[in-house]
């Protein structure tokens, strides 16, 4: 081994020696925190007629997210995006609960999911009292929209990292929104 | 692989592992706390992006929580963990199209005319990763998993789904490139 290949080992060695007190520079663990009580709370029934636990997000709060995808989608589509420049995003992200098929983490995988499980609240419509119906669909077009909009964006520009994670998250979230659909009948 | 986690002697992490795995979400954080520190590094080198990163130190946690009861204690839980981090990032990475670029013996000389060595600072960390950040996806994950995580190349092959000898030289390769860019 050469002195050169000595120093990059020295140098890597160091680097991984400053590894170890480094965390990010924001707090994570709240938002860890948060997708784990929500993927505890609306877990779905794998079969019909278990009790489901009521979901814990209030109509408020999902009209919040949508607003929220909704901004995020409009702060892109306005071409201020940058990769840096995603600070203000929401976070609305949301993982499968344990209980759910497990749900690869790509826009493919979470589109179908969402198919499923809209097909299923189709059947189920009738059973949701009229004010519920009237948000999940507000809801659920506040969402649609994102994901439209999205959508062209990444056509556009179908190597833009950030407007792909985007559009997964907003996947993500119309699949949290439709499971908590399952859970509230 | 291996690399020793941070604090807590054995015993202790096999309780605060066995309660996360009944559902406490509190011995959960301070597995959280313990390993963090290396998981966001693997995120930020294999990235490249602190962004980026950030977003994977979650998916990587919430998957962690989510599949905690499969761990059967068979490895360390930090070799688990770090084999779960490493798989979440490539598949990002895979899936945003960045895992496609081949670093071929010429590339390295081009890197050279095309780039200006980064002084060696006190800060190693910064510099290697300001170095690894200008190298080509494929080499720089082969040289973060072999060369600074200590994975095998026939593991980095069944990770990255390449053969081993491929793995080895994006790794030889982006080490000929680091000591280019780090002018040694």
């Amino acid at each position: 081994m050469t002195d050169s290949e000595q120093h990059l080992d020295k140098i890597v060695q160091n680097a991984r020696a400053l590894d170890e007190g480094k965390t990010p520079a924001s707090d994570l663990w709240p938002a860890i925190r948060g997708r784990i009580e929500r993927s505890k709370v609306v877990a779905m029934p794998e079969l019909a007629g278990h009790a489901a636990p009521r979901p814990a997000r209030s109509r408020r709060t999902l009209a919040w997210i949508g607003a929220g995808v909704a901004a995020a989608v409009a702060f892109f589509v306005l071409g201020r995006a940058s990769s840096h420049g995603i600070t203000g995003a929401p976070d609305v992200q949301v993982v499968a609960s344990p209980t759910v098929t497990s749900v690869a983490d790509s826009g493919g995988a979470y589109e179908e999911q969402a198919r499923i499980l809209f097909d299923r609240l189709s059947l189920e419509r009738s059973l949701l009292r009229p004010e519920a119906l009237k948000q999940i669909d507000r809801d659920l077009q506040v969402v649609d929209a994102a994901i439209a909009e999205l959508d062209a964006a990444v056509a556009r520009d179908p190597n833009n990292p950030v407007l792909r994670r985007l559009l997964v998250s907003s996947y993500r979230e119309k699949v949290d929104i439709l499971k908590r659909v399952g859970n509230a009948e | 692989m291996t690399r020793p986690s941070p604090s807590h002697d054995d015993s202790e992490i096999d309780d605060v592992v066995r309660r996360a795995q009944r559902g406490d979400v509190d011995a959960f954080e301070i597995l959280y706390r313990t390993h963090l520190p290396r998981v966001y590094a693997l995120c930020r080198r294999m990235s490249g992006d602190e962004r980026e990163a950030h977003e994977l130190v979650q998916d990587v946690f919430v998957r962690a929580w989510e599949r905690l009861a499969s761990f059967r204690g068979e490895s360390a839980l930090s070799t688990w963990l770090h084999r779960l981090a490493a798989n979440t990032v490539l598949e990002y990475l895979r899936w945003a199209k960045r895992d496609d670029t081949r670093f071929d013996a010429g590339d390295v000389d081009q890197l050279s005319d095309h780039s200006e060595a980064i002084d060696v600072r006190a800060d190693a960390r910064m510099d290697l990763d300001t170095a690894l950040a200008r190298l080509p996806h494929g080499a720089r994950i082969a040289f973060i998993l072999h060369d600074i995580e200590g994975y095998s190349h026939q593991e980095i092959a069944e990770l990255t789904g390449t053969a081993p000898g491929t793995a080895r030289a994006q790794a030889w390769r982006a080490r000929q490139a680091l000591l280019k860019l780090l002018d040694l």
